[in-house]
């Protein structure tokens, strides 16, 4: 995910190529009617780029513009804007950075304005917001939309009604629309080869993922896990560059743990590798690294997250199959981390803390997105129980900077720590 | 001798615990939190000090077989004629901050009448004021600002009038006073205090079973056993503020759970209602903390919301609780949003609902917030500990004693006059173990 | 009967938190079954075809007092899930013996999974209705959720489902809708004569009570309610939009009522009139039910509306169908439907100069003076317009 760069910052050379390949995306999209090429705008969950790409589209994703706006600051302002012009406090502040920033100039982090798109892609997957936010688009730009309906785990299985559901209406009417939207024609070889590539990047991007279960982890799989899943949630999946950069994360990954290395830091290598978290819950972006240092500096790694599998859970198995495209799209929608029921999601929350021995389940609470945090503390409890490790549980938002309470965060964090530490002691003593 | 301090630093008060190696506690201070930090846990300190030496006299005396129905009295009086002292040295330094303010000002014009007037009103003050620590006089509060405060404000006005001031020059120069007063470190020189403090109780007693010099040699030894600050343990709200380093810092969730389990060691659940935060705590056999609950962002049903209460009332934090025990019926108040609470709160007067009756709704809801909050932390099993400010309130250890009842059944529920300070006593207590373990 | 006796039941109903109206039918009969549901539609013409009992969940209203409810939502979410939790938890709803939830917003969605996690031996469905409204994509989707549902209850009840059973359901709920939709045209023509409160109740009868009962009272009420004089006010017409889910407490309507606004139509409890059209009693009665959903429904804020011209139409039809001179926007706090959705309802009033106000409340709102205020404005800006 496009991550502002400030000069202090220590980076390793795959940040650098992701920095490379964000910037040449926003050039592309910034570009793209002058260089006679269509936009499509979707969501993280649900992305199909390999498919928006068969039709030589740019794909640009509003989330991905909000975060950006968010770390760099400048969402406040935004979201504060579309609240005057009539929307709540309540909603999502994805949805109003989005709808602020369309009415200061869209403008892109390169400094040129983002043109409209031509299709709203309305992949419908894993929260109800995405609905009305397209709805809502549409309603702005007037432009094309097509609407891709993906039923909801309700029983934690993806039954072959829904899988046909989807897959009729990728068939009978987004491929369509795309066609139209693009005027170029849908050549399923084409997103066979897509696939391949997506396949590929997956393998790699899991590896990086699981490598958290080394002690010391060499990579922090929240706030570092943001950097990694930048290229394959966004713009990039199904590309050979995101291959490329896969490869390249791996051997990172590799030397840092032959050299015993925990992960990378804004400020460097982190030292001591103290308490082992599983984080669930978005971030927040606005405060992001004020927000990541009250974790390393007090020693703090997460070891696994679930915000890493909003677009796509990889690390349970699943892949793009190019031998099934259409079918494979369905499942990776149907899949995808939000799509999942709570009980799902508590026993993947259950499946790491015990297998990547974390200390415990901490939850970031977002206010913007009750599909992430509706039943959280519920969660947080379940997964207590099962594990016998203690929960804690902080609230921020996404891009809404009145939302971060710095002083109420930390309070809540070092009593945290310090609980799991005396409650080690207290382990140690009485054995 | 070794001592091991703990202070917790609330966001409406400070409060410090002092204890000496075998964990016996020696003294207690509290002060509110003023915006600065670090004077708030210096006097809280040396009000833990104080009452440290009078502890320490207590001992000395009570080893005295013909004092032994003497001593209770005989420390009282010491003790209120040791604040009269100490409130008398700050009343002073308010004095010369206000003149110094007032001549500093751009009162040119009226400096000599104002630098009469400051004299006429704190004249009247001090006249006034130590009639508060006369034998058995009962004091609002024990706050310096509190009781400065009013009796400048009534002092202040007729003197203006009388003068012929403008009134608001003078609650100018008092606001701008106080705040320096308050802010500066108190003197530390306690044992001169003491001994004039002693001289006027010896004066005052006329029945002393011994002889007044045995008195005072035992006290002055007691003044001089050295304290020793062995090991300070800071915790609270504003504990980040502390110039303290991380080892000497710990969370106020485990300060309480801490605490909580020395003064009821089968405690299992402890609930802390504070200004800021309200706690849901299960502290194991042995005072650790195995989960913890805190509200959200949002401070509904915290301290301050009955704050916001009492102010929109124009009524004392205090009074709160004894009106609401007076109510017939509770009215229920559904919003726990402090700012549409008193929205609520005006459309019952409105409506023309008894004012006790609405506060015990008031007071309901705010409970009915911690039960929350401990249901979330996970219930409550064995024996619970309710401490903080709110623990000190009737009317919510009502509310709270019923409604733990009926959630969770015949629990033994404890509630310490002294829980205000469990996260200091948690905190001396970390402060030991960093030593003595 | 008059229709203060009708009322008067319909308010004890409402009151009862404890359902007992709705267990005493459960009771009658040791094979019946209760299946609860939240809002906005389930087909309850299913449920019934399998002799049980529908039972409409819509929170816990302003008299439940919510601790453990609340002790599993943060603050910033609405308040039907928390009191919904705390009916739960307080065995309120121990003899419902299925819980269904609408696809109405991911709060509701999530709900029917803690429900799973909490209530282990309920039979849960999270009921995803088509978001797609192609016979061959959406429908085909549908009747096969349709056919799950049927069999998931046919299971639970240990009986059969038959096509007649439902062709005898869909009849009966045809007659309850005619009869609701009478009540609501008759409101429209004269306000004065069905306060909005007494319509109110007796929507909500029809949650908890078998819906032949129901028909039986909505019938006595317009045969009492015609004849009865009640004082006519100079009030101005309205139409809420909005609390299509949770519920706000009566004195809200009433607060909206005595503030100068009839209100002449509504989307409370929107799964009474969600089918706008009779369902054909011939044929498949499944399909028919798909059809009916897919092409003749009621809209709300959880609904997508694939067509961009189509926003707000249906309200619109509705402010002119009942010469409504207003539209009153009245979500609950942190909806997250009714709230995303209000900006393009709103330009589309702009856009025929429907005036509109809006505010929010919570089903637990305890002061109505700002209410009252909003309303009263309302009302007198509407007659010096006009």
């Amino acid at each position: 995910m496009a991550i502002p760069t400030e000069n202090e910052v220590i980076k390793d050379s795959s940040m650098l190529l992701q920095k490379s390949m964000i910037a040449e995306n926003y050039d592309a999209l910034t570009s793209a009617h002058e260089n006679g090429k269509k936009i499509s705008a979707t969501f993280v969950p649900g992305n199909l780029n390999e498919l928006v790409m068969c039709f030589d589209m740019h794909n640009n994703l509003p989330e991905i513009n909000a975060i950006n706006n968010g770390m760099r600051k400048k969402s406040g302002t935004m979201v504060m804007q579309a609240e005057k012009m009539g929307h709540s406090e309540d909603v999502c502040t994805y949805v109003k950075a989005d709808i602020g920033s369309m009415a200061r100039g869209n403008i892109a982090p390169n400094g040129k304005p983002m043109p409209p798109p031509d299709l709203l892609l309305l992949s419908y997957t894993g929260c109800f917001t995405f609905m009305k936010w397209f709805e809502l688009l549409r309603h702005e730009y007037g432009c094309e939309t097509a609407m891709l309906h993906v039923p909801y785990e309700g029983d934690g299985v993806i039954t072959q009604n829904m899988r046909d559901y989807v897959v009729k209406q990728l068939k009978e009417n987004v491929i369509p629309t795309m066609e139209k939207v693009s005027g170029v024609k849908f050549d399923i070889d084409r997103l066979r080869e897509n696939l391949v590539n997506s396949a590929r990047a997956e393998d790699d991007f899991v590896w990086v993922l699981q490598s958290a279960r080394n002690k010391p982890s060499p990579i922090d799989a929240y706030f570092g896990g943001v950097y990694y899943i930048g290229p394959i949630f966004t713009a990039f999946r199904g590309t050979e560059k995101a291959v490329e950069y896969y490869k390249l994360l791996r051997a990172e990954i590799e030397q840092r743990i032959a050299e015993g290395k925990g992960p990378i830091t804004p400020e460097g290598d982190m030292k001591d590798e103290r308490y082992r978290l599983v984080v669930e819950g978005p971030p927040n972006w606005t405060n992001f690294r004020e927000f990541w240092k009250m974790f390393y500096e007090d020693g703090a790694v997460v070891v696994a997250s679930t915000y890493t599998k909003v677009g796509g859970v990889y690390d349970l198995g699943f892949r793009h199959d190019p031998n099934n495209p259409i079918e494979t799209l369905a499942d990776y929608c149907l899949g995808c981390y939000t799509n999942r029921n709570l009980s799902q999601r508590v026993d993947m929350l259950e499946k790491y803390v015990n297998e990547y021995q974390a200390d415990g389940l901490l939850i970031n609470s977002i206010k913007s997105c009750n599909s992430f945090s509706a039943g959280q503390l519920l969660m947080m409890q379940e997964v207590e129980k099962r594990t016998g490790k203690p929960g804690a549980f902080i609230e921020t938002d996404l891009v809404d900077p009145r939302y971060f309470s710095a002083a109420n965060v930390k309070n809540r964090l070092e009593s945290y720590f310090q609980m799991i530490e005396q409650r080690r002691q207290g382990e140690r003593s009485a054995a | 001798m070794k001592c091991f301090i703990g202070i917790d630093l609330g966001s409406t008060t400070t409060k410090a615990v002092m204890m000496d190696s075998d964990g016996e506690v020696l003294g207690r201070g509290i002060t509110n939190s003023r915006s600065n930090y670090d004077t708030a846990s210096k006097v809280s300190k040396l009000e833990a000090v104080v009452s440290a030496r009078l502890e320490l006299c207590h001992r000395a005396l009570s080893a005295v077989p013909e004092m032994e129905d003497m001593v209770e009295e005989l420390l009282t009086a010491l003790e209120r004629n040791f604040r009269l002292e100490l409130f008398l040295n700050m009343l002073n330094d308010l004095k010369e901050t206000c003149l110094h303010n007032a001549a500093d000002l751009r009162h040119a014009n009226i400096g000599k009448e104002l630098a009469q007037a400051l004299n006429d009103v704190f004249g009247r003050m001090e006249t006034q004021l130590s009639r508060l620590f006369a034998p058995g006089a009962e004091r609002k509060s024990d706050f310096f600002r509190d009781l400065a405060g009013s009796v400048y404000m009534n002092q202040a006005e007729d003197v203006a009038e009388e003068a012929g001031l403008p009134f608001d020059v003078l609650i100018n120069i008092y606001d701008k006073s106080i705040i320096e007063t308050e802010n500066r470190p108190p003197a530390e020189d306690l044992a001169a205090t003491f001994v004039r403090a002693l001289d006027r109780v010896i004066d005052e007693q006329e029945d002393l079973p011994v002889e007044p010099q045995l008195v005072r040699d035992l006290v002055k030894d007691s003044l001089e056993i050295e304290l020793e600050e062995t090991f300070v343990v800071g915790t609270g709200y504003g504990r980040v503020r502390l110039p303290f380093p991380k080892e000497h810092i710990r969370s106020e969730i485990l300060c309480h759970g801490l605490g909580a389990h020395l003064m009821y060691p089968k405690t299992r659940t402890v609930l802390d209602i504070g200004g800021q935060d309200t706690k849901g705590i299960q502290v194991d056999e042995n005072g650790i903390v195995v989960n913890f609950q805190m509200n959200d962002r949002c401070a509904a049903g915290c301290g301050r919301y009955l704050g916001y209460i009492a102010d929109e009332m124009n009524i004392g934090l205090h009074e709160l609780g004894p009106i609401a025990m007076k109510a017939t019926k509770s009215i229920r108040i559904n919003s726990t949003c402090t700012v549409f609470a008193g929205a609520e709160l005006r459309d019952r007067l409105a409506m023309g609902e008894k004012r006790a009756d609405i506060l015990a709704g008031l007071h309901r809801a705010i409970v009915l917030r911690a039960i929350s909050i401990i249901s979330r932390s996970g219930g409550v099993t064995s024996e619970f500990t309710f401490t903080g400010g709110v623990a000190k309130n009737e009317a919510a250890v009502k509310e709270l004693r019923k409604l733990i009842r009926e959630n969770y059944g015949d629990v033994t529920i404890n509630i310490d006059p002294d829980s205000i300070y469990t996260g200091a006593l948690g905190a001396a207590e970390f402060a030991r173990r960093a030593v003595e373990h | 009967m008059s229709t203060a006796e009708i009322i008067a039941r319909c308010q004890a109903l409402y009151d009862d938190l404890d359902f007992t109206s709705a267990r005493q039918w459960k009771e009658a009969d040791p094979k019946r079954k209760v299946i609860g549901y939240m809002p906005v539609y389930v087909p309850r013409e299913i449920i019934h075809a399998a002799g049980m009992l529908p039972l409409g969940i819509l929170g816990g209203g302003d008299q439940m007092e919510v601790i453990h409810g609340d002790a599993y939502y943060q603050s910033y979410i609405c308040r039907i899930p928390r009191s919904t939790i705390e009916l739960g938890l307080t065995r309120k709803l121990d003899f419902v013996d299925g819980m269904l939830f609408p696809s109405i917003c991911d709060v509701i969605r999530n709900l029917s999974g803690m429900w799973q996690l909490m209530f282990p031996g309920t039979y849960v469905r999270y009921f995803d209705v088509p978001q797609n409204y192609d016979d061959t994509i959406g429908g085909e989707y549908y009747i096969e959720e349709l056919k799950e549902l049927k069999s998931g209850l046919e299971k639970l009840g240990g009986v059969s489902i038959t096509d007649e059973a439902l062709r005898d359901s869909i009849a009966i709920y045809n007659e309850n809708r005619r009869l609701i939709n009478e009540v609501y045209d008759f409101r429209a023509k004269q306000p004065s004569k069905a306060p909005s409160v007494e319509v109110y109740l007796l929507m909500r009868a029809g949650m908890v009570l078998p819906v032949e009962e129901h028909n039986t009272i909505l019938a006595d009420y317009l045969e009492a309610a015609v004849d009865e004089e009640r004082p006519v006010r100079d009030n101005c017409r309205i139409v809420i939009n909005g609390a299509f889910c949770e519920q706000p407490p009566l004195n809200l309507i009433r607060s909206i009522e005595m503030a100068g606004c009839y209100i002449v139509d509504d989307d409370y409890m929107l799964i009474n009139r969600w089918l706008l059209d009779e369902v054909p009693v011939e044929g498949d009665p499944i399909t028919n039910l798909s059809d009916a959903f897919l092409h003749f429904s009621a809209d709300t804020a959880a609904k997508y509306c694939d067509r961009a011209e189509d926003v707000g139409k249906y309200l619109l039809s509705t402010v002119k169908k009942t010469g409504a001179e207003g539209v009153i926007f009245t979500a609950p706090s942190f909806c997250d439907p009714a709230l995303l959705e209000r900006p393009m309802l709103q330009d589309r009033m702009d856009e025929h100069n429907v005036p509109h106000i809006s505010f929010k409340y919570a089903e637990n709102s305890g002061q109505m003076q700002p209410i009252r205020e909003q309303a009263g404005t309302f009302a007198d800006s509407i007659k010096l317009w006009s």
